[in-house]
């Protein structure tokens, strides 16, 4: 317990740079898959896990008033599971990230619901404000933040004890046909995801291969 | 001399708590009014130093916290813009400056500026150096190893960084001092070239990636085929605007499937 409580709380303080403080890019899968890698003893697996996910949700933007679907969320949980499960095994990295995407659907929306609360945070500034009170300004940073890092931790200390139950139930039933199958695509998802990457730089280019009707100016 | 000496000390620390401040403008991102609450906070030393009494001071921070949304990075250069602005209007009253002026000029300037953040930094710069941090991992990947796997994480977040702390520091330190000129500065930069040659950089080290990855894990031709076909098409789907979520599942019913079929 002390351990998922650790965990929980690092992944916490690094999602703090999605939105509230910073965005220095501590939190892309590149960084926090290799981090938590290296804290559970599988660096080769976390960067794996780190470039994949990087790769595929490249084009997943955080543009105007839009909440993306979390990335950060799919790469430490997806880390975690994993290597908790059996280290070094690549079918069940995979296994991992299969369970991982769905879960970051659920962050997203606990963000949307912190940021309804917080209109009412920026109400209580605005009304402090108005009396005169300008020092709430800081409080509502503050207060801003220490939500923001409440919900991550609550959200990963559950998660992590509930996808790690989930990944080790699973592996054990999957017939081992699957478990090869698993195996064999650890090595297709790299290649898929720089094909990802290759529309990402060059719409024009890769317009060939779909014929070029949907290519982005 | 030493009153002038003074002005400028004090204005620099302004300037630094400022800048320092710029970091925590999402901190109570919100639907009703989004980044309002961060900018005021941002604003909020400047507010000190120009105003003394409460009411003042009050009603300067109001003024702050009307509806806001821009690119966290360019908001250096809308808080300069501004800075400057409520200087003018809180030490000379200028005539042709009003408090209505301000909010709207902050409005006006944090639409286009956001397309260019978004466009440059999250659709670019980041991508891009991801891809130079994973081509370097790809050419350090030895018998089942990364070999010095720390430079990996690493170089992606000093490269980023150094072009993203740069681009805060010299953009609110040219709009704090220059703010007439700063736009005019600003908007003279060809981002447009800059992207296009980004990407053209980009094409050139995702190739040396492919090539490096059919290398390493193409086991034999067939093996190399079928990589060439999950290439292909991806490329084929990402254009067809299939989502990535769904391209991620299939290629991993491809893998088992693949299996089942040939069973190796």
């Amino acid at each position: 317990m002390p351990e998922i409580v650790l965990l929980a709380f690092i992944a916490a303080l690094i999602s703090l740079d999605i939105t509230p403080f910073g965005q220095f890019m501590f939190s892309r899968p590149i960084v926090v898959a290799p981090l938590f890698g290296c804290i559970l003893g599988d660096l080769t697996s976390g960067i794996w896990i780190g470039i994949i996910v990087e790769f595929v949700w490249i084009g997943i933007l955080p543009m105007g008033a839009a909440v993306p679907a979390d990335i950060t969320t799919v790469a430490i949980l997806a880390t975690i599971w994993g290597i908790k499960t059996m280290p070094n095994n690549n079918a069940v990295m995979v296994l991992a990230l299969i369970f991982a995407l769905p879960s970051a659907m659920f962050f997203k929306l606990l963000d949307m619901w912190i940021r309804k609360i917080n209109v009412l945070v920026m109400r209580w500034v605005e009304n402090g404000v108005k009396a005169g009170k300008i020092g709430r300004v800081s409080k509502g940073i503050f207060i801003g933040i220490v939500l923001f890092f409440l919900k991550a931790f609550v959200f990963y200390f559950a998660f992590i004890i509930a996808g790690e139950w989930l990944v080790g139930e699973v592996f054990a039933m999957v017939p081992s046909k699957v478990m090869y199958g698993l195996f064999l695509s650890w090595r297709f998802l790299p290649i898929m995801a720089l094909g990802i990457m290759f529309r990402n730089f060059s719409p024009k280019l890769t317009s060939l291969i779909d014929g070029g009707k949907n290519a982005r100016k | 001399m030493q009153e002038s000496n003074e002005r400028g000390l004090l204005k620099n620390i302004i300037f630094i708590k400022m800048l320092a401040r710029s970091f925590f403008l999402q901190a109570i991102w919100n639907y009703e009014r989004m980044q309002n609450v961060g900018f005021a906070y941002i604003m909020m030393p400047l507010i000190r130093h120009l105003y003394k009494t409460p009411a003042e001071r009050s009603s300067a921070v109001l003024r702050q916290l009307g509806f806001f949304n821009t690119h966290p990075y360019m908001v250096s250069i809308i808080m300069g813009v501004i800075a400057s602005k409520e200087t003018q209007l809180a030490q000379h009253g200028q005539s042709d400056i009003s408090p209505e002026s301000i909010t709207v000029l902050k409005k006006n300037m944090s639409g286009p500026l956001a397309a260019v953040g978004d466009t440059f930094f999250w659709a670019i710069w980041r991508p891009f150096v991801a891809l130079v941090a994973i081509c370097f991992a790809l050419f350090l990947y030895k018998d089942g190893y990364f070999r010095e796997a720390w430079f990996i994480p690493i170089s992606f977040i000093v490269f980023y960084n150094i072009v993203h702390i740069f681009f805060r520091w010299w953009t609110f330190s040219m709009s704090y001092t220059y703010p007439q000129k700063a736009i005019g500065i600003i908007s003279e930069i060809d981002i447009q070239e800059a992207i296009k040659i980004i990407k053209i950089l980009g094409i050139f080290i995702l190739v040396c990636a492919l090539v490096v990855y059919f290398i390493k894990f193409g086991l034999n031709l067939e093996h190399m085929l079928v990589l060439l076909c999950i290439f292909t098409g991806t490329l084929y789907l990402t254009g067809r605007r299939v989502s990535p979520n769904i391209i991620f599942y299939s290629t991993i019913a491809l893998g088992i499937l693949l299996f089942c079929i040939r069973g190796h």
